[in-house]
């Protein structure tokens, strides 16, 4: 698990607030959240994992590339 | 003598007699006993001492929430403190000793805390030991803890074996009581793989103690019958013996199984305990429900115990708990109970229910004799080392009761705790008076007793529907099987509110018979301000002991609820975790001790370096050659010393195989890679190997290695070995979620490759004889990668690195061929010389020459602060790290810099985690320079160096420093110099061809 999938990389002349937001910040809210997730053991694919962080009820999965190339997930 | 052993009755076989001990006596009981059991048989009621008061105690259940029977068993090696006599099955020659006494059970000096127990109220040791602080470390807690405690474990290796399983099913039945049989047989015959677990060592649960008929045979002949058709169904698992302790993510159960604990000594060929886990798709809580005991004063009186105890022992054991047995009872069970007894031939002389105007539940056929007295509450019990009577209070009057055993009864508490250890809690039934089990889903639910019901024949059908309905959802059709009539059934009474408390105690009113809390002190937590359920926990360790409170727990919500006058549901219960009863740690690590404890890998030339003497050191999960061991060499530094000198003046061979090595390919593998690390890499030549430097998003260093182009589209990346795996998982989400347009694929080939490290001036000459291709000067530059054909024919890949500062090459063949490569290396060096040298020579190679590792690569270091500043790219748009390392933090020019440390002394040495200080400066962290990140005595220049970090560092070339180690009290003056120490120049890295 790598946390909030929710933070896009900036771009390299972004600013020093938009980069500071995406290295050190990270919501850590109770209740529904999108994660990263990779399944070390097996695929080695990296997951986005909508999960509900006070019950653990996993609602979606996605393959990570996928979703940001924009296709079906 | 008052418990003895009925002429007939039980489930014990008369015929085979088994031998046992306990406190040295010799006793016997029959095969089907529990150490338990068999003691009382004995009448040896006193079987423990209690933790804080050292107050004499009985056995106060028939399973396994026992508080009271804590024993020793077995001796030497397979001693095991803390069993509990209720789950000792018994064999021939058991031996069991008793706890926490001294010098014996029957007199225990120890018991002088019960007079002076009201200096021992709750939280007195919070109040009692705070000061001085330094006595608590020191007198305190040695002393306390000799005086309260358990049974000693041993401090021998444990001679027996244990396993782990994975198992699978679509129904796990956790109980195997009426309930549980049911739902597994119906599970069973509609072809569902099914597991029936229980704790028990005899499948059957309570209808193993039942007295009424079923169908009119014996409940433990009805029991049998089922069993007997589930054992011989292919897709039922049944385990006896076995405690399922816990509920995980995913449905898995973990599960005990005790496969050899009730032998004298156990085969070799099976393991004593095997830990399951059980992956359910649906699982059933069938557990039952724990009589609840009633809280009134001098309730612990050994011959004090749950009247359902009293019932087993009897029916199941033949037993007689006593010759005048009186019941104590706040609701109708007391009343069945009773009956039960004297069903099994035990005489009930009195009945005592504190409900006022309570009568004889209808239909109930009652003991003859037996006198009832409603509406009286127990004061005070009489007798010392075992209960020789009540006393009660009713209506005013004060009254001795006659008896010779207590059998009490107030109401049920279903087993829930299973299915609230992932966070959901139980909740309150103002109609049942329990706590039932939370929903949590179709995956796990409860039924029978542990659900709230409670007659036999709404169990029986409970269990059979539910499995019905879950068979339905797994797509299987199952029918209800025949349920059998049950003779003379009671109705099911609506309890009574329960009795938390009885009035009037004259003495100490336990409620949690393991930690000796009673109910002033929950009154005190209250209070003290420790009044919520979680706190009063703490405050007065109630459920904090072995047992975790599962007599304990719900009185002492009661109780707490009563002195608030709230509902119990308002104040709720502790949270319930695994394990739900002790599992051993021989259980839970399995097969992995020792050296099995973690999985360590091998380089393919690890029998190779045994051969060579290789003394091995781990390094993460690899096991590495340290240094290779010659006859006369004393110890671990002349090995290495002539290791160093001979790679300095002749050659040597060291096994580079675990650095991680991955393979990428595609169109935008360069590109890839450029992003990847900070120094660039688009322009790297085929053919041509490259340093490189990866950084972490903020811009400290994440690891280092070495970059070769194999082909236009083809490249092979080293990682250090320790950082392999986290590098792999770096790309992965580089490549997948930051860039997933770059059309790149990689894969680790760590394990495919055999690579050494050939280094020495005479390295070229030695790799000749092995290698066909010409690998002159020419043929084969500084920083070359690529194919090489071997003598033998094997191809290989040849990388001109090197990391020692001498002319060198890594070999990578084939993971196979590598021993024989190897030693082909060693036989055609040996003319020269050549030695085997491993990790420390490797070590104090690269320290001479100033080459980083992770000493200083330690996650807090940018490449300028170990001098690699230069490499960080200034034209690449982007890379990982880029943007954070400018930021004015990381650039800032009083930063620990990398420095080269040589003693003024040159006889001292220096340590690793040293400080460093300004001369003259006190030794203090306040006046901290930096710190020494490593050291070696240089066996090239005679003398101890060191690489360290210090503040501005090569501003200071020159200046004296104090290496201060505290932990050592060392100080050492040094002189700061540059980190390069041997051949700064790198003269020695490409000489002319000698051949």
């Amino acid at each position: 698990m790598t946390g909030d999938a929710t933070r896009l990389r900036p771009a390299s002349d972004a600013s020093d607030e938009a980069w500071h937001a995406y290295v050190y910040l990270r919501a850590n809210p109770k209740g529904v959240h999108l994660e990263h997730w990779q399944h070390v053991g097996g695929c080695r694919r990296f997951l986005v994992v909508e999960r509900n962080t006070a019950t653990h009820d996993v609602l979606s999965v996605a393959d990570a590339a996928e979703l940001a190339r924009g296709g079906a997930a | 003598m008052s418990a003895y052993r009925l002429t007939s009755g039980g489930l014990i076989d008369r015929g085979a007699p088994l031998n046992f001990t306990f406190d040295k006596a010799g006793l016997s009981g029959f095969a089907g006993d529990t150490l338990a059991s068999a003691m009382l048989a004995n009448d040896q009621l006193l079987m423990g001492r209690s933790f804080k008061y050292h107050r004499p105690r009985g056995v106060f259940t028939s399973g396994s929430a026992e508080p009271n029977a804590l024993v020793t068993t077995g001796s030497g090696t397979r001693r095991e403190p803390n069993a509990r006599a209720t789950m000792v099955e018994l064999h021939e020659g058991l031996t069991a000793i008793s706890q926490n006494r001294w010098p014996s059970l029957k007199h225990d000096l120890g018991a002088i805390n019960n007079l002076m127990s009201p200096l021992f109220s709750a939280g007195f040791y919070y109040k009692t030991f705070m000061w001085p602080s330094a006595f608590w470390e020191k007198l305190y807690e040695p002393v306390i803890r000799r005086a309260a405690g358990l049974g000693r474990t041993t401090l021998k290796r444990d001679p027996d074996t244990y396993e782990k399983v994975w198992h699978f099913c679509d129904l796990l039945v956790i109980g195997a009581g009426p309930t549980g049989l049911m739902a597994a047989l119906t599970a069973g015959r509609a072809g569902l793989r099914v597991v029936l677990a229980d704790e028990d060592f005899r499948l059957g649960g309570s209808f193993l103690c039942e007295t009424q008929m079923l169908d009119g045979r014996p409940a433990s002949v009805f029991a049998q019958d089922l069993l007997e058709e589930l054992s011989a169904l292919p897709n039922v698992t049944l385990l006896p013996r076995t405690t399922v302790f816990g509920w995980y993510d995913d449905n898995v159960f973990g599960a005990v199984e005790r496969v050899q604990k009730h032998v004298a000594i156990p085969l070799d060929k099976l393991p004593v305990e095997r830990l399951w886990r059980i992956v359910a798709k649906r699982a059933l809580l069938a557990t039952g429900a724990e009589e609840r005991p009633l809280v009134f004063g001098g309730n612990d009186r050994p011959g004090v115990m749950m009247a359902s105890a009293a019932v087993a022992y009897a029916a199941r054991f033949g037993v007689a708990v006593g010759r005048r047995v009186a019941v104590v009872t706040a609701s109708d069970s007391g009343w069945h109970s009773a009956a039960a007894l004297a069903r099994c031939g035990v005489q009930v002389s009195t009945l005592i229910d504190a409900r006022p105007g309570a009568v004889a539940p209808p239909g109930l056929v009652l003991p003859e004799g037996m006198r009832q007295l409603a509406g009286a509450q127990v004061v005070d019990t009489l007798g010392r080392l075992r209960v020789e009577g009540l006393v009660i209070e009713r209506a005013g009057y004060e009254e001795r009761i006659d008896c010779d055993a207590v059998a009490i009864a107030g109401g049920f508490n279903p087993r829930v705790h299973l299915a609230c250890q992932r966070g959901a809690k139980p909740s309150w039934s103002e109609p049942l008076q329990a706590f039932l089990p939370p929903d949590v889903g179709p995956a796990f639910q409860a039924a029978g007793a542990a659900a709230g019901v409670w007659t036999l024949s709404d169990c029986l059908r409970d269990g059979a529907e539910k499995a019905l309905a879950l068979a339905d959802e797994l797509g299987r059709r199952a029918s209800l099987p025949d349920l059998p009539v049950v003779d003379d059934e009671a109705s099911d009474s609506t309890p009574a509110a329960p009795v938390w408390l009885m009035p009037g105690a004259r003495s100490k009113a336990f409620v949690d018979f393991q930690n000796d809390v009673h109910a002033g002190d929950l009154a005190l937590a209250l209070r003290e301000g420790f009044g919520h359920v979680e706190h009063a926990k703490r405050y007065t360790t109630n459920a904090m002991a072995t047992d975790q409170g599962k007599l304990s727990g719900v009185n002492a919500s009661g109780l707490l609820a009563a002195m608030k006058g709230l509902s119990p549901d308002k104040v709720g219960i502790t949270t319930y975790r695994p394990f739900y009863t002790p599992v051993s740690f021989g259980a839970l690590a399995g097969a992995g001790r020792d050296e099995e404890a973690v999985a360590h890998r091998h380089s393919p030339l690890h029998g190779w370096a045994k051969s060579e003497g290789a003394v091995f050191v781990e390094a993460g999960l690899w096991h590495r050659p340290a240094y290779f061991a010659r006859p006369g060499e004393n110890g671990w530094r002349a090995s290495v010393e002539r290791e160093v000198t001979t790679v300095r003046q002749a050659v040597g061979l060291c096994d580079v195989s675990t650095l991680g090595k991955i393979e990428l390919f595609g169109p935008d593998a360069a590109e890839f890679l450029n992003r990847l690390y900070c120094n660039p890499m688009l322009k790297l030549p085929v053919g041509k190997a490259r340093y490189g430097l990866m950084l972490r998003e903020d811009g400290m260093v994440f690891d280092d290695g070495t970059v070769s182009r194999l082909g236009h589209q083809h490249y092979l990346i080293t990682t250090t070995t320790g950082m392999a795996a986290k590098v792999m998982s770096h790309m992965e989400h580089a490549a997948q979620v930051l860039w997933p347009f770059l059309n790149v694929r990689f894969v680790s080939v760590t394990e495919q490759w055999a690579q050494m490290s050939l280094a020495g001036p005479k390295a070229r000459a030695v790799l000749q004889a092995v290698v066909e291709d010409d690998i002159g000067r020419a043929a084969v530059p500084p920083l070359a990668a690529q194919t090489v054909r071997l003598r033998s024919g094997v191809k290989g890949r040849l990388f001109r690195i090197s990391f020692s500062g001498e002319l060198a090459y890594e070999l990578a063949v084939p993971a196979g061929h590598g021993p024989a490569v190897a030693r082909a290396l060693m036989a055609a060096g040996q003319p020269h010389g050549i030695t085997a040298y491993g990790l420390e020579a490797l070590n104090v190679l690269r320290i001479e020459k100033g080459h980083v590792t992770h000493s200083e690569l330690d996650g807090r270091t940018t490449p300028d602060d170990v001098g690699l500043g230069r490499m960080l790219s200034q034209q690449k748009a982007d890379f990982i790290g880029k943007r954070m390392s400018e930021r004015y933090g990381l650039t800032a020019a009083d930063r620990a810099q990398l420095v080269g440390l040589v003693p003024v002394d040159r006889s001292r040495t220096m340590r690793a985690g040293a400080h460093l200080l300004r001369e003259g400066a006190k030794p203090s962290t306040l006046n901290d320079q930096g710190h020494v990140t490593s050291a070696c005595v240089s066996p090239t220049l005679g003398h101890a160096i060191a690489l360290a970090l210090l503040k501005s560092g090569r501003e200071r070339l020159g200046e004296r420093v104090i290496v201060w180690d505290k932990l050592h009290n060392e100080e050492v003056l040094a002189e700061v110099v540059s980190p390069v120490f041997v051949d700064p120049d790198n003269s020695r890295i490409d000489p002319e061809d000698l051949a």
